[in-house]
């Protein structure tokens, strides 16, 4: 089974989950929060320009990973979204939460931003 | 009001020509062709080279339930009504019409049990003028069809049914342009076993047919997503562990129709208790498929069917245009 492809930039790390979010793909992602929450890192982007669907379990374990990120006093936001999952975020209210970027250097960028606020 | 009614059905009369073979199949040698005296009934339609559709004139319709407080199997609708334009006893003719709307085609036991009751529901009228109809989602076994063509007795499957609501759909809507109320559905099932992931198969499948339909990606992209998401509804309520899921895709008149069902329970239920239990003002986790499937389809709504419930959505090539209809 792979796990999802990543990036460690600084304080910071970008995640590329996989073309279908489910349950299965979802909690790959969630372990992997959760290991780079327990490394140090604060902040987490999670890139979504190779996700096609994502379903509403996969939706409810992002809800979950968010909380938890938050529940931390990390700093998590989103970049790359298609404009269908990005409907899909919307409906779930999940665009209000979470800050949504173009593409992973305006994420990375807003997370710098995010991390010198928090500081 | 009768006399509206009629004259909508003798516009539904027009001869049509279709290239989707029978509406109505029966014996061979007693197709009610053009010029036959066929006004006032559904005619049997050529088999090739066009067909000619005329429907009844009704008057009244009901279904068998009066009569029949006892007998088991799918309830038989009675349509009254006159051929010819002319209302006396001479041209007064009934038509019976049993549905069957399950997962598995008419056998030899339904094809008897209507003939039985039609048999015994024919005693309540004057007329000898009685036409029997049987129509089948999942049409009909060898067996069962050669059984009705015995009889007489007219058999249409879901295929041919749709092409004949459609037909009336569009004769009532007059205005619509000839160049696309003509154009035939298209249509393709598929079914989908309980495995890892089989929701992504119907979502290939719904994207090769949304594309040759000229839906853009984002739309597609909806599409696919709504699906995957009544696949996965479907499955998780049908029920049963090794239960499938039965799709079908219906483009046509710049819409596409997607019919999701399973063979278990009411998998509308299951939508609608994991929405009731979600929170109230923070982010719920769970729930989301019918929010989901109703933001991201133009049309969505659930039919009762024997053993359960079928979803049935639609995605329109322009935007709204389903909405700005019903408005």
């Amino acid at each position: 089974m792979n796990r999802h492809r990543f990036k460690e930039l600084g304080e910071a790390v970008v995640l590329y989950p996989d073309n279908y979010i489910n349950d299965i793909e979802g909690e790959k992602l969630e372990e992997m929060c959760d290991s780079f929450l327990e490394k140090g890192f604060k902040k987490i982007i999670i890139d979504f320009s190779e996700t096609d669907i994502i379903n509403s379990i996969g939706i409810s374990i992002l809800i979950g990973i968010i909380e938890n990120i938050k529940g931390k006093k990390g700093v998590i936001l989103f970049s790359g979204l298609k404009p269908v999952n990005y409907d899909i975020f919307d409906i779930v209210g999940l665009t209000r939460h979470i800050p949504v970027c173009k593409d992973e250097a305006e994420a990375m960028e807003a997370a710098l931003c995010a991390g010198r606020a928090i500081v | 009001m009768q006399q509206r009614d009629l004259s909508g059905l003798e516009r539904i009369a027009r001869r049509r020509s279709f290239d989707n073979g029978q509406f109505v199949s029966r014996r061979t040698g007693e197709k009610a062709g053009a010029g036959q005296g066929a006004s006032g009934q559904v005619s049997g339609a050529q088999a090739s080279g066009g067909a000619e559709l005329t429907l009844p004139q009704v008057i009244g319709c009901f279904d068998s339930g009066v009569w029949e407080k006892r007998e088991t199997g799918p309830r038989i609708f009675i349509a009254n009504g006159f051929e010819n334009n002319r209302y006396d006893a001479s041209n007064e003719v009934v038509w019976m019409t049993a549905v069957k709307d399950a997962l598995s085609p008419v056998n030899i036991g339904d094809a008897e049990n209507f003939l039985r009751r039609a048999q015994i529901l024919r005693q309540n009228f004057r007329t000898t003028r009685v036409f029997r109809w049987m129509v089948s989602r999942e049409g009909f076994t060898a067996e069962a069809r050669k059984r009705l063509e015995t009889d007489s007795v007219f058999s249409t499957d879901a295929a041919q049914m749709r092409i004949l609501r459609d037909t009336i759909e569009d004769c009532r809507a007059g205005e619509a342009p000839s160049g696309t109320s003509l154009a035939p559905n298209k249509e393709f099932e598929v079914v989908l076993p309980a495995s890892t992931k089989a929701e992504l198969v119907a979502a290939r499948a719904v994207e090769e047919i949304g594309t040759e339909m000229g839906f853009d990606e984002t739309a597609i992209g909806q599409i696919k997503a709504a699906l995957v998401e009544a696949c996965i509804n479907a499955f998780e309520h049908s029920g049963l562990k090794q239960g499938k899921v039965f799709l079908r895709f219906v483009s046509g008149a710049g819409r596409l129709v997607i019919h999701v069902q399973n063979g278990g329970i009411d998998f509308e239920k299951g939508l609608d208790r994991a929405v009731a239990a979600s929170g109230g003002g923070e982010l719920k986790k769970r729930g989301w498929g019918l929010e989901l499937i109703k933001g991201l389809m133009d049309e969505v709504r659930f039919e009762k069917i024997r053993g359960g419930t079928k979803l049935v959505m639609a995605k329109y090539l322009i935007k709204g245009a389903g909405r700005d209809e019903q408005a």
